[in-house]
Parts: C-alpha cells; structure tokens; sequence
C-alpha cells in the first residue's frame, strides 16, 4: 500500500471537501424545495434537516470503519476511529432532535396529542415502526459506548452488539423513502439517496468480508510460536508465505482474526514488533484485556486471517536526519520495529513511559537495540500527573531530557492522552509539525 | 460465544416478526391511499346524487353531468400541487352547492393522506358556509387547500351559477 505524502494528503482531503460539498448542497435543496407550511412548519422543516444530517452522519461513521484502504492509509486507523465516534456521537444527537421535532411538529400540524401522533406515526406509517425500532437499537449501542458502559462490559458483548447497526441501518432507511417529503414525490433523488447507501454498503461488503475472505485463500498463515514476555505482553510470530505483498513496514499494524473456536468472529489490530518479512511477522500485545489475556492461551498451528498493513508511523516519513521514539505503555511495540528500520548510525533517543516496572514490555530487547546504536534507553515510570505540567512528559520535563528535541523527528506511540501530552510538549519545544508522527492506540 | 447463538436466533425471529408487522401496516396504508379516491373522506349525504367514478387524472376538461334527481355535479379541472393532484366535484341543486367531493387528492405519501384526511372535511364545510370558492386556507395544508380552490372555482364557472 502506498504511502501518502502530503501531496496526496491534501488532494485526498479536497475531493473529500468536494464530495461532501456537492451532497451538502443536493440536501440542502431538496430539503429548501419541499419546505412545509403550516402549523409546526419550523419545527417539522428542523426534523426534516436533522433527518437528512442524521443519515449522513450515519453513513459516514460506518464507513469510517468499512476499512477501505485509501481511507485507513490516508486518515490513518486512530484519526477514522477518533471520526468514527464522533459521526457517531453525531448520529445519535441528531436522530434525538429529527425524533422529538418531527413528533411535535406533526402533532402542532394535525392538532393532535403527542402520544396520539407517536402512535400514529408508528402503526399507520409506512417503515415507521421498523424506524423506531431502528432508533431504538443505535441508542442502545450508543449507550453501550460510552466510555463508562464500555469498561464495564466484555469486549465481546460489545463488539457483538455493535454488529446491530446494520440491521438498524437497514430497519431505517425504509422510511426515509416512504415517508421522506422529499423523496416521496420525486424519483431523481430516491434514487441517489439510495445509490449513496448502496456505494457505501457494498465498500462495507466488499473490505470486510470479500477481500479477507481472499486474503485467507490466497495467504494462508498460521501461528508458529507465542511467547509470554513477564505479565505484562505476549509475542506471537506468525508464518506465511509471500507476506510481503501485505507491505507492512515496521510502525505499521495489521488486523489479525485468529480461526479459533472462539475468536474467528473478530479481528484485531496488532503492531509489528519487529521489521516484517516475506515469511514471518512478528507482533507483541500488552495482556489488558478479556481477548489479549486469551492470546496466551493461542496454539502453534492456529490459522489465521490478515488484513492491512496500516498506519503512518514508518521511517520513510523521516524528514530530519535523527529520531526521537516516544512511546506510552504497549505504544512501545510499534517503536521496538522502528528503532531497526532506521540505518545503522542514525541518532535515535528512546523515551520509554510506563506505570510500573513490571509494565515494561520488550525491555530487554530495547536495551540491546539501543546499545547497539551506543545509547540508553530513558524509562520515565509512574502514573499520569493530573496536572499535565507536573507530568514527566511536561514541556520543561522533555526540554530537559531531549534538549535537541527540535533537530529530531518525532514518533509518538501510545493511547491518546499521552501522545496528546507529547504532542503538545513537543510543540511547545520547537518541534516542527511535520516532524511529529503519531499512533494513538485507543483513539 | 455461547449466548450469541440464541441472541442471533431471537433477531432473527425479532427481525422477521418486525417485518411482518411492518408489511401489515404498509398494506394498510396502500390500500387507504388506492381505495380513498373511489371512497372520498368528504363524500357527504347527498344520496341522491349519481357521482361519476373517479375520473382519469389526465382530464382537465371540466364536466358536467345532469342527475336524474334534480341535482347536478361538476367536475373541476385536475389541479397538480407538489403532494399530488387534486380535483373536485360539486354538486349543485337549483344554484346551490349541497355538496364538494374531492374526487382525487394528495394521497400518495402516508402524511399527505393524513393531511388531506384532516382538511378536505374542513375545507367542504368552508364552501357550504361560503357558497363560493373564496374560502380560508387549511393550516398544515396550503398547497392541497390552494389547488382545490381553484379546481372549485373553474367547475364553478363552468357551471353557469352566479353567484
């Protein structure tokens, strides 16, 4: 997979604009020419709007998430995921306001009681009740989502639950058809609404059931070891043949469904934690949740399924001649494959933080890596100060550990509000934007 | 894995019995809105009357029909509107209007079929108080008011009452 440059970048982000520009202004007036008049006009026009805005979000989230390539390449995996949840979030806030403006605005236009026009709505309208049910279920997993609902629950009950969004999708688009004022009455723009629906379902088809189903024909592999390293990670290597035709490069991460009795259902991003070849890949999970600890558990002979290779954290996106590697708890493993890529000779500082000691991944590969290169590796441990120029990582704190912060190229590993807190110190150290790479693990 | 298999199978059976339900309701709906044009909401009490069925939705050409009873109906012109076409018939006695029937309306999205439900009784009445086609419009029905307005006043004038 190609690797974008700024260029690209920047053209990918126009047409995007542009793209979005052209259906933005087509809704807009479809949605200008069959205003309603009358009683609850105001509010029945708002619900019409949200409607619209409420699909488009919609869509917009599931594609996010139709992991096809020129998206996750471009946008890398953590900012589609950080957009995923804000569509998302989008979706559920507008569906709220297209449910309650639209409920009042019929009920002002028909003098009727609000429970009488719901009921209405959903026994005589057509598509409407599967509507509801529709809505009913993007709640749910929207309350499943939130961050408080989500640590309380399995990752599988979640996972599983977030498959209901496309029934739902389907269950509501029936009645923006039926029941659309705008598209009740004019063909042209049913059918690009529906063609719009269509173009994004068969993306979803096509990336996440078509093509790993080809890639598990064309690229068998299987587990070849799992290693424990302490209690805090697993390293899987895994074999194959051609696999360099997945063109990961160390920083990148790939998705990895494991053909277990279990865990065929999902897959997963893993980092490479070290430099991919054609026969072997090779990648390390920090132990932290129900499906990592269960990783331990993975025989030799497992087949498997991979998809990618993603992200933007690779070497060639270099721009200066010597690197500083900043990584954040289990963000250490993409940054452990890089600290190999560079050639030999390159100055490379690594700036390792974790909890504990024990929290440590890949320590003693670290070291002898960092020693070859005549350099030591800084481990900052410790929890997060609350206070963000307490922290470790605190601009006067990283002046004073990398004072040529500034002549290095930055890469930045880890969950979000650290390499946000990297980020920022960096930045606040004179460190050029584009010197600074990021992978945000959680997004 | 275990509780996905029933959960699967209790969507499944959710999902078809939904839409089932959902078929019911649609068929409800269609056959409101295609029998609704031979059976009017507004069809009011003048028995005597011989209506004409319901007229093809091209014809623009106002009619009249003489009725054995005395009374005699009128057939605006086909007004179309956004939400649909409308056209109405009156039905004169000795210069009078007894009776407004909307031989077609906006019917073909369910709203507009609950539209027009609520505001083709409201606007007969209208034209029976006002014995004229200078009436008020229908709040939350401008367009459907506005059309059978002017289809009233054409059949009015086609049929020679002055008023």
């Amino acid at each position: 997979m190609a690797v974008p440059n700024p260029e690209t970048e920047r053209s990918a982000g126009r047409a995007t604009a542009l793209v979005g520009a052209v259906i933005a202004v087509a809704v807009l007036a479809t949605w200008l020419a069959n205003l309603p008049r009358g009683d609850g006009a105001g509010l029945t026009a708002v619900g019409q709007l949200t409607g619209f805005a409420c699909s488009l979000c919609a869509l917009a989230a599931v594609g996010m998430m139709a992991r096809i390539p020129v998206v996750t390449n471009l946008m890398g995996s953590d900012r589609s995921v950080r957009w995923h949840r804000w569509a998302s979030t989008a979706t559920v806030v507008l569906l709220g306001v297209h449910v309650v403006t639209l409920v009042v605005g019929y009920a002002a236009a028909d003098k009727a009681g609000l429970a009488h026009e719901v009921s209405t709505l959903v026994t005589t309208y057509p598509w409407m009740l599967s509507a509801t049910v529709g809505a009913v279920i993007m709640v749910g997993i929207a309350v499943m989502s939130v961050r408080r609902a989500r640590s309380s629950m399995k990752y599988e009950t979640w996972l599983f639950a977030h498959w209901y969004i496309y029934p739902a999708l389907f269950l509501s688009f029936g009645h923006e058809i039926t029941d659309g004022a705008s598209f009740v009455h004019s063909t042209a723009p049913t059918l690009v609404w529906t063609w719009l629906h269509l173009v994004v379902a068969c993306a979803l088809v096509w990336y996440r059931l078509l093509v790993p189903a080809w890639q598990m024909v064309t690229h068998p592999m299987t587990v070849e070891d799992v290693r424990l390293d302490g209690k805090a990670a697993v390293t899987v290597i895994l074999a194959g043949r051609r696999l360099d035709e997945y063109r990961g490069q160390a920083g990148q991460h790939i998705r990895i469904r494991f053909l277990t009795r279990d865990g065929w259902w999902q897959s997963h991003p893993f980092s490479f934690s070290a430099a991919p070849t054609s026969t072997h890949w090779r990648i390390t999970a920090a132990v932290d949740g129900d499906f990592t600890s269960r990783l331990r558990a993975l025989r030799p002979g497992t087949r498997a399924v991979a998809s990618g290779a993603y992200g933007s954290l690779t070497a060639e996106h270099r721009r200066s001649a010597s690197v500083l590697l900043v990584g954040g708890g289990s963000g250490i493993t993409p940054l452990r494959a890089l600290l190999e890529a560079f050639p030999a000779g390159t100055d490379v500082r690594v700036v390792y933080r974790a909890r504990t000691p024990e929290d440590l991944m890949l320590k003693s590969e670290l070291d002898a890596l960092a020693a070859a290169r005549g350099k030591e590796v800084d481990y900052l441990l410790g929890r997060r100060n609350a206070d963000p120029r307490q922290d470790v990582v605190s601009p006067p704190a990283l002046r004073a550990l990398v004072p040529d912060a500034p002549g290095r190229d930055a890469y930045v590993c880890g969950r979000s509000g650290f390499v946000d807190a990297v980020v920022w110190s960096l930045r606040a150290n004179g460190v050029p934007a584009h010197q600074i790479h990021t992978e945000r693990f959680d997004a | 894995m275990k509780r996905a298999v029933p959960a699967i199978a209790l969507s499944a059976a959710g999902l078809t019995w939904l839409l089932h339900a959902q078929g019911v309701i649609d068929t409800d709906a269609a056959t409101r809105s295609s029998t609704s044009a031979a059976a009017p909401p507004t069809s009011g009490d003048t028995s005597t009357t011989e209506s004409s069925p319901a007229s093809e939705p091209s014809q623009t050409t106002p009619t009249t029909k003489p009725a054995a009873s005395g009374n005699r109906t009128v057939d605006g012109p086909v007004i179309d509107t956004r939400f649909g076409p409308v056209e109405v018939e009156l039905v004169l006695a000795g210069g009078r209007i007894t009776d407004v029937k909307a031989l077609e309306y906006p019917n073909e999205a369910r709203r507009s079929q609950f539209i027009s439900e609520q505001a083709l009784p409201q606007l007969r009445d209208e034209v029976l108080q006002a014995q004229s086609a200078n009436i008020d419009t229908v709040s939350g029905a401008t367009y459907t008011s506005d059309a059978y307005s002017r289809s009233l006043q054409a059949a009015l004038d086609r049929s020679g009452i002055t008023q």
